[in-house]
């Protein structure tokens, strides 16, 4: 009987009212939010068929990721950290060290993840650098302007998403990739490209992927 | 160069290592949460998902080291998208806002009605119990449910059983008994 009403249920994806940003659903989910704000968010569930469906992928990804995590977290080597080769050692050891690091990585203040404001624009700049051959010596790319005081961020990748170059606090709507950092990349590749500015009064925009093929 | 498995974790040797890894994660995330509504999108949102990882890495000067990080980045993507699309249906083809009005208004529900009567019944039942029986129906188990009322397992079962034979006793009355 509660299968079929929780089928029912979950069949409404109609947004209703004032909803919580993604992030705040994925920590109120996780069980991190205060009771007061716990509660609410659960409350405007009842009428929100969006909000209760992002609850249930939130939850969902929440048990598939606790899941992946806690299958690598257990040993050192899998955390990145050479293991001791020294069998006197043992496994208790890499163990209660395996423990410390995740624990220390767990326990450690970080700071609050950027939000995307309900309502803001998302990709809100275009990439006027899409969809053509360059040759390596000259790619520039190039996206909608945002004003004088913005400043921009850019992440260039293959297609198959291997960082290739980044750029930070740029002022101007262009950028000149290194003809160095294109070297070891054969003719014909991919390139991704995204750019996020930073507006005044700390507003984010940014652009959705655009690709450009190297000569 | 052999591809990560699924439970390896987070290598540090190369950058096309990590990439791998957080692909291969990302890839089972999107896998898993991607609604048919954004399928088309898949390639794209997984891009803007790398992209938004590497920016994290650059700006905390820190790898990302699990698992949880990449899946809650796969979810705020797809919801952030999933809300755009909502929120902008100019911007889909005919064929996209066929497919979002059969999501979100769906043709047929298991008995007509039901949907509407149900959450009137839930409105109407003790706080306490319409939130325990809020998550059951959210498919939340009951450790999970007694986590987020900041009580016991064993009080989240109680208020979880009692709020479901409410709800019966309200549904049979607006018609739709068992």
């Amino acid at each position: 009987m509660s299968a079929r009403w929780a089928k029912v249920f979950q069949e409404n994806r109609i947004p209703s009212g004032s909803c919580a940003t993604p992030s705040e659903i994925w920590e109120v989910v996780a069980a991190r939010l205060p009771h007061d704000r716990t509660q609410e968010l659960l409350d405007h569930t009842l009428a929100c068929g969006e909000c209760a469906h992002l609850w249930r992928l939130a939850h969902e990804a929440q048990v598939e990721a606790a899941r992946e995590d806690a299958a690598f977290l257990r040993p050192v080597q899998e955390l990145g950290r050479p293991v001791p080769r020294v069998r006197w050692l043992g496994w208790a050891a890499v163990g209660a060290a395996g423990l410390a690091a995740a624990l220390t990585f767990a326990l450690k203040p970080r700071p609050p993840e950027r939000e995307v404001v309900r309502g803001q624009p998302v990709g809100a700049i275009a990439p006027l650098t899409t969809d053509v051959t360059l040759p390596r010596s000259a790619v520039v790319l190039r996206w909608t302007d945002q004003g004088p005081e913005a400043r921009y961020g850019l992440t260039i990748t293959t297609a198959d998403l291997t960082p290739v170059d980044s750029a930070l606090d740029l002022s101007r709507p262009e950028y000149m990739v290194p003809e160095a950092a294109l070297q070891h990349l054969p003719s014909g590749t991919t390139l991704v490209w995204r750019v996020e500015a930073r507006l005044p009064g700390g507003r984010v925009a940014s652009s959705p992927p655009a690709r450009v093929q190297l000569r | 160069m052999a591809e990560p498995r699924l439970h390896d974790g987070p290598p540090e040797t190369t950058p096309d290592a990590r990439a791998r890894w957080v692909r291969v994660h990302l890839d089972r995330a999107f896998s898993r949460l991607l609604p048919r509504e954004l399928t088309s999108s898949r390639v794209d949102l997984i891009q803007t998902a790398v992209v938004r990882i590497l920016e994290h890495e650059r700006r905390e000067k820190e790898p990302v080291r699990t698992a949880s990080y990449v899946w809650r980045v796969a979810f705020t993507i797809i919801a952030d998208e999933l809300r755009r699309r909502r929120r902008a249906p100019e911007d889909a083809t005919e064929e996209a806002q066929l497919e979002l009005e059969a999501q979100v208004h769906p043709p047929s529900a298991v008995l007509p009605g039901l949907g509407e009567a149900l959450r009137a019944c839930l409105a109407l039942l003790a706080e306490a119990r319409r939130r325990a029986v809020l998550l059951h129906l959210q498919g939340f188990r009951a450790f999970e449910a007694a986590e987020l009322l900041r009580t016991s397992e064993k009080r989240a079962q109680n208020l979880t059983y009692r709020g479901l034979a409410d709800l019966r006793q309200c549904l049979v009355g607006k018609g739709h008994g068992p």
